[in-house]
């Protein structure tokens, strides 16, 4: 280990310690309940709701795929910007109305939110299950974007795989203890290294390699125009309707993703969740960071071997070891925030709806959630959460120590596949009339469209994203069923008690 | 600060997580037409690589494609602004109607209203 890469691994040892501290030390003096774990008891303000966003949307892929993709195709990175901006002015309705729904009900997830509606505890089952299969695979990428920030940030002395276990330990440890809070206050030293990181990166990168921004823009236009209009480089098809497309799908999807929705949920009022959806999308505007790098690369380095490294190889490239370590570690802590929310996601979902008997909503269910946070129902229903959480990230770690490839390939399909959820949670509650018989149809019809688009390599269709095919087939079942055979009556009692509504079917 | 209004209705039997739904208002139905400004970003964004899909004009050097975005990057969170200050629910810190709740017997789980 040379001088340099002694300085890099020390700083990034230090950070470590740090954020495990961190993390630790933001549950002093908290309830010990499941609500504090998984929601942070719906206590945090705009602040703290900022950072935690903040903090998910600016994940590990902001750092190399956002680079690597302005690296190998240019223009259709733009998606990324377009989606997370429109998907907060989507938030801005979505969230505190899942706020509100699950505030009033006591509810901490979106099974537990489809549980509720629908009356019906296997309904929450199956969106816990499916929720589960498409963001085990996001976990994974993180994992291993955090492997390969860490491997380049300490010049080769830190291996992919020793990495790959701190990055579990870390996150598990302070996300164990402190659940969603720990997350946050995390969040607060990763959104300040982030945004240092990156403002200094946007001055200095053009600056050192060409002669500033404008001149990049220069050669750019001259020498690289394919990169800057759709379909840009070998793409792959990524076209205005591919764009388009993607855009709506994921701006709708974002809303409800697990991590997103814990969020959410931990918000003190609607209004600080209204006040995010129009202070967040500031924040994406150090997305474009990542793109110039990746551009400027393409002068320094045309020939990368693997485009992901864009950012990283320039950094290591210009910049003494100090700065390379604080960037690593922005970039590892870009990593480590999303990954333990989405451990602790998976624990939430499966803790009450699948182990934990469920909430009590559905009449045909034996056990019946209530009680203080604190008791020993509650405490129990939390430490099956923190195991599953556990579990969770071990199998994602597994997953990239040993099968590298094959989780990733489908994280790519965690949009499309989460999309299918929007109807059972997001429409069921602005639609009375939606049955859990119709939205189990939709959902699974959408799924099995989504995998056969996939598996037949028609993904992109004609340049549109699968999963709006899917989507849309997904509603039109939905739809024919509550029209012609909606099965249990609206989910909701009409009068009396909700066993009246639901013994009248099955 | 939007001020917090009285609370909107009775107590329910205690939540299993302490509510913090108590002291806000509900909106009761009215209109909320701000909302279909939120619809500018989707249109902003989703044009552009069909408008301004090339790289000349540029704007200050910066080729117009790009520039589009930039400017949707900006705007966006100003008419999400704009929208959120004429939005009733907004100014009143208001809970988010929702309609699957507006049932009788929605209350039977304990939830309050």
């Amino acid at each position: 280990m040379n001088g340099s890469a002694a300085v890099a691994t020390t700083i990034f040892g230090l950070a470590m310690v740090a954020t495990i501290g961190i993390g630790l030390w933001s549950a002093r003096g908290r309830s010990k309940g499941l609500a504090e774990w998984s929601v942070s008891s719906r206590g945090l303000g705009v602040l703290f709701i900022w950072l935690l966003m903040a903090g998910e949307t600016y994940t590990s892929f902001s750092f190399l795929g956002t680079a690597g993709w302005s690296y190998s195709f240019g223009a259709p990175i733009l998606y990324l910007v377009a989606y997370l901006t429109v998907g907060f002015a989507v938030a801005y309705v979505v969230g505190p109305a899942l706020w509100t729904y699950a505030s009033r009900h006591g509810l901490i997830s979106i099974a537990d939110i489809a549980e509720f509606r629908f009356r019906s505890r296997p309904v929450g089952i199956l969106v816990a299950v499916v929720a589960t299969v498409f963001i085990v695979p996001y976990i994974q990428v993180q994992i291993q974007g955090m492997g390969v920030v860490v491997n380049a940030m300490t010049y080769g002395s830190v291996d992919l795989k020793v990495a790959a276990v701190i990055s579990f330990v870390v996150a598990e440890v302070f996300i164990l203890v402190s659940g969603l809070r720990g997350s946050a206050w995390v969040s607060a030293l990763k959104d300040m290294l982030v945004i240092v990181a990156v403002v200094f990166l946007a001055v200095y990168i053009p600056m050192h390699y060409l002669g500033g921004v404008g001149d990049l823009m220069q050669r750019m236009v001259t020498e690289r125009p394919e990169w800057l209009t759709f379909p840009g480089h070998e793409s792959g098809g990524r076209n205005a309707m591919w764009f388009l497309s993607t855009v709506v799908l994921n701006a709708v999807t974002i809303t409800i993703f697990p991590t997103t929705v814990a969020g959410y949920l931990s918000a003190k009022s609607p209004n600080a969740l209204r006040r995010n959806a129009l202070l967040l999308p500031w924040y994406q505007l150090l997305l474009f960071v990542p793109m110039v790098v990746g551009a400027t690369a393409l002068f320094v380095m045309p020939t990368l071997g693997n485009p992901d490294l864009a950012l990283f190889s320039l950094v290591t490239d210009s910049l003494p070891s100090p700065v390379v370590a604080l960037i690593g570690v922005a970039g590892a802590l870009s990593a480590i925030v999303p990954m333990s929310v989405f451990m602790l996601s998976i624990g939430t979902l499966w803790g009450r709806t699948i182990l934990g008997g469920g909430n009590g909503a559905d009449p045909r269910a034996s056990r019946r959630t209530s009680g203080k946070p604190g008791d020993a129902d509650d405490m129990r229903t939390k430490r099956l959460s923190q195991l599953v959480c556990v579990v969770a990230g071990l199998i994602a770690l597994a997953g990239s120590l040993f099968y590298p490839n094959t989780l990733v390939e489908l994280s790519v399909l965690s949009y499309e596949g989460l999309a299918q959820l929007v109807p059972v949670v997001l429409l069921a509650l602005f639609w009375r009339r939606l049955t859990a018989r119709a939205a189990v149809c939709g959902m699974l019809t959408g799924l099995a469209v989504m995998t056969a688009l996939w598996a037949t390599e028609n993904d992109p269709y004609h340049g549109v994203n699968g999963g709006v095919i899917a989507l849309a087939a997904n509603l039109v079942v939905l739809l024919a069923v509550v029209f012609l055979a909606p099965g249990a009556g609206p989910a909701l009692p009409r009068e009396g008690s909700a066993q009246a509504a639901v013994r009248e079917t099955r | 600060m939007p001020p917090t209004a009285e609370d909107s209705g009775e107590q329910g039997p205690p939540d299993p997580v302490a509510s913090p739904l108590d002291g806000l208002p509900a909106l009761d139905g009215v209109a909320r037409p701000s909302l279909w400004l939120l619809l500018v970003p989707v249109l902003l964004y989703g044009a552009a690589p069909f408008v301004a899909n090339r790289v000349e004009p540029r704007i200050l050097g910066v080729p117009f494609l790009l520039a589009w975005v930039i400017a949707a990057t900006v705007i966006s969170p100003l008419v999400i602004w704009l929208a959120a200050r004429l939005d009733p629910a907004y100014r009143a810190n208001a809970v988010e109607p929702i309609p699957a709740d507006d049932l009788p017997g929605t209350d039977a789980e304990g939830g309050r209203r």
